[in-house]
This record gives structure tokens, C-alpha cells and sequence, in this order.
């Protein structure tokens, strides 16, 4: 999972970052809204988390603005308490807010629900035929048996499983592991992909040459 | 304050009510001489007809003739001789009334000594009227009646001719006309008061119109009264319309300081927590951070407690201060600070400064700038704070070699909360704002302007001591 957080203040940003990627997220932090803006039109993510205090927009219009090119869940982080403004928040196209300061349970309870909720699902366990997630507890098993997994083969079996049977492109999914911080190994991907057939099933995770990998709910 | 309705209302019904009982004194007044004076011609007039008439050579018989002529039912004519009353033969068809009003005007004939001749009817009542004593017109009281008698004397005939007309009479006219005046006045004037209590009603309409467009309003409601008005109104509805923006920038404002405070006080809070959260799970750096986290919020909390105060004190009247010791001696204060931080820290200008200004005030205001200049000078960077005279008035001024402010920026970073972003410093965003405080109320001008090299000068320059300004102006050229 990748998530684009948008936070100018530079502690509190850097405390989600290190708590998300505790949890197997991805994260590309920015302290802008137009570096947020430029990088949803060039990247793919999970989930975008955006504070509406920003120094150079008002979050508001950063909102408005995402909206209009992007389906992407978003949650906002706001210190206004006052209904209007939470109201506010989700009429321009907050999927949900929390309330700052905010517990981190909580924060990663919401973070899961609006992602679920935009791929239609409402229960936190992932089912595609013999391979079940359960997104709370970071656990999958396989033909009914629990499955270990590292946490970037995790990151990486949870969003092929997001978008089944879809082509995920190789820079999605290397970026996927490193966020845009990290140097990818050229053959990083193709490892830990090595490592999830190993682990469960050889066709599972299918290559679609020169493009990128799918995962074929077919398989059981 | 009465209601303007009814002070118009009561005043114009007062003044109506005089005048128009002046308009009928007058009425009467004039009509009362008018009516005298043609009484009274006619009675000379007609003196003068019965003289003119008067046969001198006439007998007793003729004014027996005339004496059956001139008598009245129940009241006739009476013939005298030698001041004796003779009685006279009148038929019926001489005593006629042919208007009530005849009783009124009576003719007398008197011999030259005074003695009666023939008196007419109503004059015989109570004994012969009284006789003329001389020429011209009297009042004479006879039988409880008033009569206005013209007399004059016939020397032809040797006869006294008076004729007489009962007061009565002439008041009865008078006050029938001062009645007739009078009567429309009584129907007119409660018509005349509808009619001026609708006018001023509709009148007073748009000022209660007015009054109650904002008596009606919630606290809340804060928009203009667009309702039209008239011209005289138009001063107060505009005065109104500039107080109500006026309210709406300050309510603006506080709700702007009571959201960016949230901000401000939620946003340390949260990153304390979430550091918290981080170490409990074993991230070795996060207590660190958590710990900036609570000195961010300690400084807020400060600054805010500081502008609080600053908000509720009222100015004390500025006393004639010296700003050198003050600033060297935050500068001595804030020195070590600097040096470990390997800052380069310097005091420079002027030795001695005389202002006018409240020093607690000037310190605070002093201790921000530093703090601000330090907190964004890099390690190895100069901060230098200067003391000068610019046109004669006093001016510090404080440079640093920071990363100065963004242009739009520069207006912007006074208002509260407004601080510089991406530079990991744990400013509370108020610094600024209470010195631009501090500095409205010393009615001194702030600047801040972004150096050519890199870094930011700020100066705060103060208007002319009163007792200078003054020596400035007497100095002679």
C-alpha cells in the first residue's frame, strides 16, 4: 500500500511516516499542496492522507483540485473542530477526517476503511478464492493455512490483491516497495515476487512480459 | 427620548389649536369694530333721513299720525305734551311686527328743553328713555338693556332726534358670525389631527423600519441593511452598514485566531502523540522527537498566554527610556544561546537611544525579534542587532543570515500563525504577530524586508519623541 501524505508541519508528518511504514505502508510525504497536486498526476497510490493547514493552499482547494482528477481515497487531518468545517471537508471530496490530535489506531482504522471502501468491500478481510487477508492483523493464509510473509512481500501480495486479475505495472509495484526515497534493486521486484509463488502457489502471480504482474483469482 | 410620532403629533395639534383659536379672536375683534361702525352709519344715516323729513311746522296731531305708525303689538308708540304722556288711538293695522328684530331699533323725538316728544316703542317701558345731552353717538343703559343711541338736533324744527339700536342686537350678529367661523373649526380639527397622525406615521415609517431591521437581528446576522432609505437616513444607515463590517473583520479575525490556535495547539499535540505512539512501539528516535513536540507546545502556550495579555492590558503611558541598556542587556542574555549554537551574535550603532516607550514592552518586543533571528540563523551564520537614528527617529534594527521569507510571505508573517514552512523549527507563529502587536500600540512602523546576500532584516522604527519633535521645530535655521 502507498499512501501520499500532505503535511507542512515537519514532526508530525515525520511521526505518521514512521508509524505508517510500521504498518507496511508505502509513504511519499510532501509539505506542499501543488507537490502533492503534481504527484497524483504522475503516480498511482493507495491512499492519500492530507492536512488541511498547508502554508501554500488552503487544504480546501487542494481537496477540490484532487477531486477533480482523482478517485483516490482521501482523508483529511484537521484541527477545526467546528461542524462546518467538517462538513466542509467531506462535501469537497474527503472520504473522512480525523480530528487532530488523534489516536493512531484510529488513524490506521480509517485509513483502512476509506481504502476498502473504494474498492467496494466492507469487511477487513480480503477473500480471492483459496487466499484470505485479514488487512487488521497483517495476516494471509493460503488453501486455509497461515502463510509468513516479509513486510514488503506483504505490501506487495496486498495491493495485487486489491486490484485482482489487473496488470499492476512493474514501476507501480517497485515503487510500491521503496516509495520514491528508496533505490530499487533492478531485480528487487522479481525476488520478493519469487519469494510470494514460492510461498503460495507457482501461477497465482501471473507475469505479463515487459509490463508488469497480475494476480489470477482463478487460481485455487 | 419621547417617540418622535407623538412629540410631532402633540406640537402640531398645539399649534393648529392656538392658531386657530387666534384666527377666530381676531375674527371677532375685527368683526365687533367692523359691525360698530356700520351700525352706527346706519344709525346716523337713517337720524339723518327722519330730520330731513321733519315737517318744522308740524302739530301735535302729525306726531300722533306718526306715533300710531311707529308703535308696536304690546309696545306702543308714545306721544308726550308738555313732558306729560298722551295716549294715542293706533289701530290694529298699524301695530304690526314685521320682524322679530324691529323691538331693536327705536326713534325718540325730544323737544329743545329736553322734554320728550314721542318716544317709540320699547323706550316708554320703564318711564321715557333718557333724553340727549348732546350731539353724536353714546351707550346708554335703560330698562337693564344696553342700547347704542346717535342723537342729533334738528334746529329747523327745533327737535332733538335720537335713534337707538339695542346692544344686543349688534353682539348677537357678532356672535353668530364668531360662531359660524368657530363651528367648522370643530368638525375640521379632529379631522385635520387623523390626517397629521397618518402623515407623520407614514412619515416616521422608514425610521421605524430602520429600527427594526436591527433591533430583529440575531448576533449572528451580520449583513448590510440594503433596505432603502431616505435621504435623511442615509447617513445613519451608512454609519450603521461601516459599524457592521467593521464587526464582521473582527469577528472574522477571532474566529480566523480561534481556528488557527486549534491548529496551532492540535497539530504539537498530535505529533507528541503519535511520537509517543512510535516509541511505545519501539522506534528508539521518536521519544526525542516527542520531546520537541512538547517544547513546541510549551512555547505556544507561552506566546499565546503573552498575546493574551497583551490583548486585555491597556497601554500604559509611555515614559522617556533609554533602549541601549535595555537591548544589551538581552543581547548579554541571549548570548551563550548563541554561541552554543555557533552562532555569531553582535551589538552595534548607537550607545544611547532615548525614546519614548514603555520598556517592559520594548523587551518583549526585542526578546521576539532576537528569538526569531536565532531560531533561523544556521549554525556559523551572524545575527547583528543594531541601534540608529533614521530622520532623527529612533531605530532598531535586526539582521540575521537565515533563509530570509518568501516574497509573498513578507506582508503575510505578522498575522498570527503565519510562520515560514519546511524548515523543521519549532516557531509557535506568534513571534511576529506580537511584535507587530507591540508595535501598533508604540505607533511605531515594523519592516521587513529580505537582504541581498540572504537573510532577513527586520526594523522597527519609532515616530519622534514629543519633546524632540517640539526642539526640532524651534531650532532656528
Amino acid at each position: 500500500m502507498r499512501a501520499l501524505l500532505v503535511e507542512d508541519d515537519p514532526l508530525l508528518g515525520d511521526g505518521i511516516k514512521t508509524a505508517l511504514e510500521r504498518e507496511g505502508y508505502t509513504v511519499d510525504w510532501f509539505m506542499l499542496g501543488r507537490e502533492a497536486i503534481s504527484a497524483i498526476g504522475n503516480e498511482t497510490f493507495s491512499v492519500l492522507i492530507l492536512d488541511l493547514g498547508l502554508p501554500d493552499m488552503d487544504g480546501m482547494q487542494v481537496l477540490k483540485l484532487l477531486r477533480r482528477q482523482s478517485t483516490l481515497p482521501i482523508l483529511i487531518l484537521t484541527a477545526r473542530d467546528a461542524v462546518e468545517d467538517r462538513i466542509g471537508g467531506l462535501d469537497a471530496g474527503a472520504d473522512d477526517y480525523v480530528l487532530k490530535p488523534f489516536n493512531l489506531q484510529e488513524l490506521l482504522a480509517r485509513l483502512r476503511v476509506v481504502m476498502r471502501r473504494s474498492e467496494g468491500r466492507t469487511s477487513q478481510i480480503l477473500a480471492l478464492g483459496a487466499l484470505t487477508i485479514d488487512e487488521v492483523l497483517h495476516a494471509v493464509s493460503w488453501r486455509g493455512k497461515d502463510v509468513k510473509l516479509g513486510r514488503r512481500e506483504y505490501a506487495l501480495l496486498l495491493e495485487l490483491a486489491r486490484h485482482p486479475d489487473r496488470v499492476l505495472s512493474r514501476p507501480r509495484l517497485e515503487n510500491l516497495l521503496y516509495g520514491w526515497d528508496g533505490e530499487v534493486d533492478s531485480n528487487a521486484l522479481e525476488v520478493h515476487i519469487h519469494h510470494l509463488r514460492k510461498k503460495l502457489a507457482k501461477h497465482l502471480i501471473v507475469n505479463v512480459r515487459g509490463i508488469g504482474y497480475r494476480l489470477d483469482s482463478t487460481v485455487q | 427620548m419621547t417617540s418622535i410620532r407623538r412629540y410631532l403629533l402633540r406640537t402640531l395639534a398645539i399649534a393648529l389649536t392656538v392658531t386657530g383659536g387666534m384666527a377666530v379672536t381676531a375674527a371677532y375683534l375685527i368683526t365687533n369694530h367692523e359691525l360698530e361702525e356700520i351700525l352706527d352709519t346706519q344709525l346716523s344715516l337713517h337720524s339723518r333721513i327722519v330730520a330731513g323729513q321733519l315737517d318744522p311746522s308740524a302739530t301735535i296731531d302729525d306726531y300722533a299720525r306718526l306715533a300710531s305708525r311707529m308703535g308696536l303689538p304690546q309696545h306702543p308708540a308714545q306721544l308726550y305734551r308738555d313732558g306729560i304722556a298722551v295716549p294715542v288711538n293706533s289701530s290694529d293695522s298699524d301695530s304690526k311686527l314685521y320682524h322679530e328684530e324691529e323691538l331693536k331699533l327705536v326713534l325718540g323725538f325730544w323737544n329743545a328743553d329736553g322734554s320728550p316728544k314721542l318716544l317709540g316703542s320699547k323706550w316708554n317701558d320703564a318711564g321715557p328713555f333718557p333724553k340727549p345731552l348732546k350731539e353724536g353717538f353714546r351707550w346708554e343703559s335703560y330698562n337693564g338693556h344696553r342700547w347704542r343711541v346717535f342723537s342729533m338736533f334738528d334746529v329747523a324744527s327745533d327737535t332733538w332726534i335720537s335713534m337707538g339700536l339695542r346692544g344686543s342686537f349688534h353682539n348677537e350678529v357678532v356672535e353668530r358670525i364668531t360662531w359660524n367661523n368657530l363651528l367648522p373649526m370643530f368638525f375640521l380639527l379632529p379631522l385635520l389631527l387623523w390626517l397629521m397622525n397618518r402623515i407623520i406615521r407614514k412619515g416616521v415609517a422608514p425610521i421605524q423600519a430602520l429600527s427594526s431591521q436591527v433591533q430583529g437581528r440575531s448576533a449572528r446576522d451580520l449583513r448590510k441593511i440594503d433596505n432603502p432609505v431616505p435621504q435623511e437616513l442615509n447617513g445613519l444607515r451608512q454609519s450603521l452598514n461601516d459599524f457592521i463590517a467593521r464587526l464582521k473583520e473582527t469577528l472574522e479575525r477571532e474566529r480566523r485566531f480561534t481556528a488557527d490556535a486549534a491548529h496551532e495547539l492540535r497539530t504539537p499535540l498530535a505529533a507528541l502523540r503519535i511520537h509517543l505512539d512510535n516509541a511505545q512501539a519501539g522506534d528508539q528516535q521518536s521519544l526525542q522527537k516527542a520531546y520537541v513536540g512538547v517544547e513546541r507546545l510549551q512555547r505556544v502556550v507561552e506566546q499565546l498566554l503573552i498575546l493574551a495579555r497583551l490583548d486585555q492590558v491597556a497601554t500604559t503611558p509611555p515614559a522617556t527610556i533609554d533602549l541601549y541598556p535595555i537591548i544589551a542587556e538581552l543581547v548579554a542574555e541571549m548570548w551563550p544561546l548563541a554561541e552554543e549554537r555557533g552562532q555569531h551574535l553582535k551589538l552595534k550603532g548607537l550607545t544611547q537611544l532615548k525614546m519614548s516607550a514603555d520598556e517592559v514592552e520594548v523587551g518583549i518586543l526585542f526578546r521576539n525579534l532576537l528569538d526569531n533571528a536565532l531560531r533561523y540563523t544556521p549554525q556559523g551564520g551572524h545575527v547583528e542587532v543594531e541601534l540608529a537614528l533614521w530622520e532623527e527617529a529612533p531605530q532598531l534594527i535586526v539582521r540575521d543570515t537565515g533563509p530570509g521569507l518568501p516574497e509573498y510571505m513578507l506582508d503575510k508573517v505578522t498575522e498570527r500563525f503565519r510562520r515560514a514552512s519546511g524548515q523543521g523549527i519549532t516557531g509557535s507563529g506568534l513571534g511576529l504577530s506580537i511584535v507587530s502587536e507591540l508595535v501598533q500600540r508604540q505607533r511605531a512602523i515594523l519592516t521587513l524586508a529580505n537582504r541581498e546576500s540572504s537573510g532577513l532584516e527586520v526594523s522597527v522604527r519609532w515616530t519622534l519623541l514629543k519633546s524632540h519633535q517640539t526642539a526640532l521645530i524651534e531650532r532656528p535655521e
